[in-house]
């Protein structure tokens, strides 16, 4: 199975060197995997470019929805078999690809890197942020009927035709919540596995204390409508 | 409405009028648009020619005073307006990305090519 790991990367030039070790450190010659520049301010694309690393380069900044769907588009176009997308930021842990790999062969169309299912992350962030989370699984349980209990894990694999599903239509901003509804709705398989997450290792979260209620509001918002019309989006 | 208000509000929509076909000329404004904004124009011209014609439709609908009308009708014009270019806006932010996502990949692709070229 042809896998292609996807990293976002925005103004990530501290951590992507070791992200990338990190996952060629698996030395599993089925994985490869691209970094997304996103029109990053800082010296991420000379970094890229000096350590001849696999990138691709948008020419202006997308936001996280918008480098991911390129990932998407890239990895259909090569035809890969699944994709997995990754932090820039070294917050995912590499160790865990292939558990997520094995259990889209079991027959799942998704399948998420979770801390809440287990105990086995030390780092859960922050009091407030678990708080959102826990607003959002209630809303995706309202509306779809399934427990996913890290609906904002941007740590998670796809099979072939969640790629397509992807390479079609993938939310601007914030997209995670709103495109595991749209999965559930169409009938897919998300399963969640444990995972172990780490602090950031530098750079900002995408997500700053002031724009939290602004990011709740909106990912409830877009959960409703996408349970409504899960084939709508702007084409 | 005093004669000289109305030849003053004629005057002015004639030279709207006039502003819009400008910008239609100079394929400021598309088609699409320029229509909407004829329409609004010539309805301007006709309300200054014939203030009466206000006055028939406001009392057709029951709304006393003809001003109150056309701010009414004014602001929901504006209203709609907006939020069609609102609209328009997301349609054309995902096009751009669109097309921001194809210019990388197309780089990746070139960029490959060269380096095979010359190895």
């Amino acid at each position: 199975m042809k896998t292609l790991v996807i990293i976002p990367a925005y103004n990530e030039e501290g951590s992507i060197k070791n992200t990338i070790k990190e996952i060629t450190k698996l030395k599993n010659k089925n994985i490869d995997y691209i970094v997304i520049n996103d029109g990053s301010s800082d010296n991420t694309l000379e970094v890229l470019q000096e350590n001849n690393f696999n990138y691709l380069d948008l020419p202006s900044n997308l936001g996280i929805g918008g480098s991911v769907q390129t990932g998407y588009k890239y990895a259909y176009l090569n035809d890969y078999d699944i994709a997995i997308q990754f932090d820039g930021d070294g917050q995912h842990n590499a160790s865990y690809i292939e558990s997520l790999i094995k259990e889209l062969n079991e027959g799942n169309d998704m399948v998420i890197g979770s801390r809440f299912v287990e105990d086995l992350s030390k780092f859960k962030s922050t009091k407030i942020r678990r708080m959102g989370i826990k607003v959002i699984t209630f809303f995706i349980k309202l509306c779809t009927g399934n427990i996913i209990s890290d609906p904002t894990s941007g740590f998670r694999a796809v099979n072939k035709e969640v790629i397509k599903e992807f390479v079609n239509d993938y939310p601007i901003d914030y997209p995670e919540p709103d495109t595991i509804v749209r999965l559930i709705k169409k009938g897919y398989k998300i399963k969640e596995i444990p995972v172990e997450m780490n602090e950031r290792e530098s750079g900002k979260s995408s997500i700053t204390f002031y724009k939290s209620i602004y990011y709740m509001v909106k990912v409830v918002l877009s959960i409703i409508i996408a349970s409504l019309d899960p084939d709508g989006g702007i084409k | 409405m005093s004669l000289k208000l109305q030849i003053f509000f004629i005057i002015f929509s004639l030279l709207f009028i006039i502003y819009v076909y400008s910008k239609i000329k100079k394929k400021h404004l598309s088609i699409e648009y320029s229509l909407m904004w004829f329409g609004f124009a010539i309805l301007m011209l006709m309300a200054s020619i014939s203030p009466e014609f206000l006055r028939i439709i406001s009392d057709f609908i029951g709304i006393k005073e003809v001003s109150n009308m056309v701010f009414f009708f004014g602001f929901i014009l504006l209203i709609f307006m907006v939020l069609n270019l609102t609209s328009l806006i997301s349609k054309q932010n995902a096009k751009i990305s669109n097309l921001v996502q194809e210019i990388a990949i197309l780089k990746k692709e070139m960029k490959d090519k060269n380096e095979k070229h010359h190895q």
